[in-house]
């Protein structure tokens, strides 16, 4: 059987990083991104470890060279891309009277250009495949406006609306495109809001805990794998009622 | 085997989406009760679970009566001691606007696909509380999620069912019991079959229906059962009140 090959997006840690390792148990091939090249280095070494077949793949997603780049290595080392997962992101909640031009683009450059820039440099190969499942993650606040400030939640928002109009277009073409949506998740980048108010916040969400990021990467393996065959364009929340 | 050691029961399980749920569970390792009114094709569909090398029990009920669920329930409960998940999948679709629904017709409707899945959660909730949680999937429906011309009734009884999912999820979220949602796309079964077998061109209808999302086809069951066994198993320990559209991008449009 031909080795399947994911590329993780942000995957050094987080979601992204449980996404590798479910993905890595599974027998893929892994890409690892993220920006810092010491870090992909660490998490690829520790893929392998394991067993399993990582490569390190840095790049910035918000610049689309370096995108481009970075799917170059991957083709060149594994010749096709049948898996894209895009976690990276940035969690820089700023209230909207202190939100400046340069917050609001830090922001989408990340979470709406980089999913849009890796999904621009991997459809075409996917689409030459005519196969591919690319999974996008959203956001809860991308549904209530959430907590974490307006350019958050409209970079979320965007992703979500990307997602299913590019699930359109590339549905046809043998390539399933779909969306998680996490709320309160135990990440890095969440855990010092988690530490301010552990309480208070398990107790808004009906399951009365916050998710591990193990439990959304499932819900990404279910969508990416062949059982979903059915699901294109779909947004599935990973929320705990929340 | 992801439902290894839970006992399962499924409505509707005769044919169809039911059917397929309750071949995957038995294939996934869970004891498998199926429920429904077909005798003979349930018969057929519970002998195919035990093929799958696990126990598997046809039971007798019509969705719309609360006492024949109470006991299907109870019986369940004194082979197997409870059950542990449960998917609510039975469903019954007529044709018609409000002008032209009778309120006999309504009634049917909203009897089987939603106090049918109300009824069925009340008796097995206690069990499955007693057991420490669980999981339960309602099978709604794309036509729960969106407007579709010319079947009122099958709509609102399918948008209903996912507030019945909503609502149940927050109220036992606190005792370990998830509720999730499927909506299935027009699927290859019998009842989609029977519901274009009116139309001049039942072959076309079917290609018409494919063709209107994005994957250009219609779903097949066995797809649809790979969501909902998903939801059911542990894998999906994070997902409550949610709604997974598998409608091969129908709802995205």
């Amino acid at each position: 059987m031909r080795r399947r090959v994911a590329l993780v997006t942000g995957a050094t840690r987080g979601i992204g990083r449980a996404v590798a390792e479910r993905f890595a148990r599974e027998g893929y091939a892994v890409a690892v991104n993220a920006r810092a090249e010491d870090d992909t280095n660490a998490v690829a070494a520790a893929l392998r470890s394991t067993g399993a077949d990582a490569m390190a793949a840095p790049a910035d997603v918000a610049s689309s060279g370096a995108v481009a780049a970075m799917l170059e290595t991957v083709l060149g080392a594994w010749s096709r891309l049948d898996v894209l997962v895009t976690c990276a992101g940035v969690f820089l909640p700023v209230p909207f009277r202190e939100l400046d031009e340069r917050a609001w683009h830090a922001m989408i450059d990340v979470h709406l250009t980089g999913t849009f820039l890796c999904c621009h440099h991997a459809a075409p190969v996917m689409v030459a495949q005519a196969a591919g499942a690319i999974v996008t993650v959203s956001s809860s606040s991308a549904l209530t406006g959430g907590t974490s400030g307006a350019h958050y939640a409209a970079a979320k928002g965007g992703v979500l609306s990307f997602s299913r109009a590019l699930a359109r277009e590339l549905a046809p073409h043998g390539v399933r495109v779909n969306t998680v949506i996490p709320a309160k998740v135990e990440t890095d980048m969440l855990r010092p809001a988690l530490q301010a108010d552990a309480q208070a916040l398990a107790a808004s969400i009906p399951l009365g805990r916050w998710g591990q990021p193990t439990e959304v990467a499932e819900v990404v393996a279910f969508l990416a794998s062949d059982a979903a065959s059915f699901m294109v364009g779909a947004a599935v929340e990973v929320t705990g009622g929340y | 085997m992801r439902l290894a050691g839970k006992t399962a029961l499924v409505t509707g399980a005769s044919r169809g989406i039911g059917r397929a749920t309750a071949l995957a569970c038995a294939r996934q390792g869970a004891k498998v009760a199926l429920l429904g009114i077909d005798d003979a094709q349930g018969e057929a569909a519970t002998a195919a679970c035990r093929a799958q090398g696990t126990e598997a029990r046809w039971l007798h009920a019509d969705l719309g009566n609360e006492t024949e669920i109470e006991a299907a329930l109870r019986s369940i409960a004194d082979a197997w001691g409870g059950i542990d998940v449960l998917v609510n999948n039975a469903g019954v679709y007529r044709k018609g606007t409000v002008l032209t629904t009778s309120l006999e017709d309504w009634e049917r409707l909203m009897r089987v696909n939603l106090t049918g899945a109300f009824l069925c959660s009340k008796y097995a909730l206690p069990s499955m509380l007693e057991r420490g949680g669980g999981s339960i999937v309602n099978v709604a429906s794309e036509a729960g999620v969106v407007g579709i011309a010319g079947q009122v009734a099958y709509n609102v009884s399918k948008a209903a069912l996912i507030s019945l999912t909503q609502s149940m999820a927050l109220d036992f979220a606190a005792q370990h019991l998830r509720v999730n949602c499927v909506c299935p796309g027009t699927t290859l079964t019998p009842l989609v079959e029977e519901a274009v077998a009116g139309e001049s061109d039942p072959a076309a209808a079917l290609e018409r229906l494919g063709g209107m999302r994005p994957l250009g086809r219609l779903g097949r069951p066995e797809e649809i059962a790979e969501a909902i066994v998903f939801l059911l198993s542990d894998a999906a320990a994070y997902a409550t009140g949610a709604v997974l559209c598998v409608d091969g991008g129908y709802t995205a449009q």
